[in-house]
C-alpha cells in the first residue's frame, strides 16, 4: 500500500468571510456625516452675543439727549450700590465674540470695549480710551466667567463724568439670550 | 586600777563585739565609774578620727585597663544600636514605598479635582493692560460687578 508521506499543505477548508463593500461605504458615509455635524455644531456654538451699553447715570429727570432711552428696569434694578436716581442708555451694540478672535465695540468718539473669549471659560472686557488721532489706549481689563454671564449676571465699568459734575458713565455688558436670568 | 582585761573589754564595747551580758557588766561599771566613762569617750572619738581621715587608696590604672573600659563600653553601645536598628529598618522601607505612593496620589488628586469657580467671588483680573480700576464692588444678589475708573 503506497503511503503518501509528503508534507501536507494546509488548505482552506471554507472561504473566508468577505466584508460587503456596501457596508465599508454605509459607515464611512455615516462617519463622514457625524463629522460634518460635529464641526457645524462647533462652528456655530463658538459665538456667543453679548450686549454693551454705554449708560449715562445722572439725578436728573430726563436726558440730555431724547435719542437715549432709559435703562431697562431689569438692569436698573440692578445697580442699587451706585446712588445716581436714573440711568439712560446712550449707545447700545450687540457682538457676537468667540475665542477666535476679539470683537471690538466703539461706544461714543471717547470709548470702545474690546470683548473676547478666553479658553478658560471667561469673557475678557477691555475697556480702551479713543484719543482723536492716537491709537485706542487700553485702561482697564476684566473677565467674568462665561457661566456667571450665561445665567444672567452683568460686568460693568463706571467712573464719574469729566463732563458733568455729579454724573457717571457706565459700560455694561451682559450675555445678550442668558440661559437664566436673575 | 583597771585590768588589761577591763580595759579590753572597754574596747570590744566600742567596738560592739560584747555579747548581751558582758556588754550588760560593763554599762553597770560605766555607770559608776568616771574614768573608764571618760576612757571609753576617748575609744570612741579616736574611732571616729581614724573612719572619717583613713586615706583611700586608689589602684592605678594601667594603659591596657583603659582602653579596655573604653572597648567594652563601644562594644555596649554597638549593641544597643544593633536591637534599634531592625525596627528602624523596617519603619524605612514602609516610607520608602508610601512617600512616592503618596506623591502619585497627590498628583491624580490634583488633576481630578474640577477647577471649578465658587459662586459669588470676585473676579480672575486679567491685568493685562494698565488697570486704572480704582476700585471693584460686586452684588451676589444683584448679580453684578462693578470695576470703577478714577
Amino acid at each position: 500500500m503506497f503511503l503518501d508521506t509528503r508534507p501536507k499543505l494546509l488548505t482552506p477548508t471554507s472561504k473566508p468571510a468577505m466584508i460587503q463593500p456596501t457596508k465599508i461605504t454605509r459607515w464611512l458615509a455615516f462617519l463622514f456625516t457625524l463629522c460634518l455635524m460635529g464641526v457645524g455644531t462647533a462652528a456655530f456654538a463658538g459665538e456667543t452675543r453679548y450686549k454693551v451699553e454705554l449708560v449715562w447715570g445722572t439725578d436728573d429727570a430726563k436726558a440730555a439727549s431724547p435719542e437715549m432711552k432709559a435703562l431697562s428696569p431689569e438692569v436698573q434694578s440692578r445697580l442699587t450700590q451706585l446712588r445716581w436716581k436714573n440711568y439712560f442708555v446712550v449707545k447700545s451694540e450687540v457682538a457676537a465674540v468667540s475665542t477666535k478672535e476679539a470683537k471690538k465695540v466703539t461706544l461714543s468718539d471717547k470709548c470702545a470695549v474690546e470683548l473676547k473669549e478666553l479658553p478658560n471659560g471667561h469673557l475678557e472686557v477691555q475697556i480702551h480710551s479713543l484719543q482723536a488721532g492716537a491709537d485706542p489706549k487700553p485702561v482697564a481689563s476684566k473677565t467674568m466667567s462665561l457661566k456667571n454671564l450665561q445665567s444672567g449676571e452683568l460686568i460693568a465699568y463706571g467712573g464719574n463724568s469729566k463732563d458733568r459734575w455729579g454724573d457717571a458713565w457706565l459700560v455694561i455688558v451682559r450675555a445678550d439670550q442668558p440661559k437664566a436670568s436673575k | 586600777m583597771k585590768t588589761t582585761e577591763f580595759t579590753l573589754d572597754l574596747q570590744a564595747y566600742v567596738d560592739g563585739e560584747l555579747d548581751a551580758s558582758r556588754r550588760a557588766e560593763v554599762e553597770r561599771v560605766l555607770a559608776s565609774d568616771a574614768e573608764a566613762r571618760e576612757l571609753v569617750a576617748g575609744l570612741r572619738q579616736i574611732a571616729e578620727l581614724v573612719r572619717t581621715h583613713e586615706p583611700v587608696i586608689r589602684v592605678p590604672e594601667t594603659r591596657e585597663f583603659y582602653w579596655s573600659q573604653i572597648q567594652r563600653r563601644i562594644a555596649q553601645a554597638e549593641a544597643v544600636e544593633a536591637k534599634e536598628a531592625p525596627q528602624a529598618s523596617g519603619a524605612m522601607q514602609w516610607l520608602r514605598w508610601l512617600a512616592p505612593a503618596l506623591g502619585v496620589a497627590a498628583v491624580a488628586v490634583m488633576v481630578a479635582l474640577p477647577r471649578g469657580e465658587k459662586e459669588g467671588t470676585t473676579l480672575a483680573a486679567n491685568d493685562t493692560v494698565e488697570d486704572a480700576v480704582s476700585m471693584t464692588f460686586r452684588s451676589d444678589a444683584d448679580g453684578v460687578t462693578i470695576h470703577w475708573i478714577n
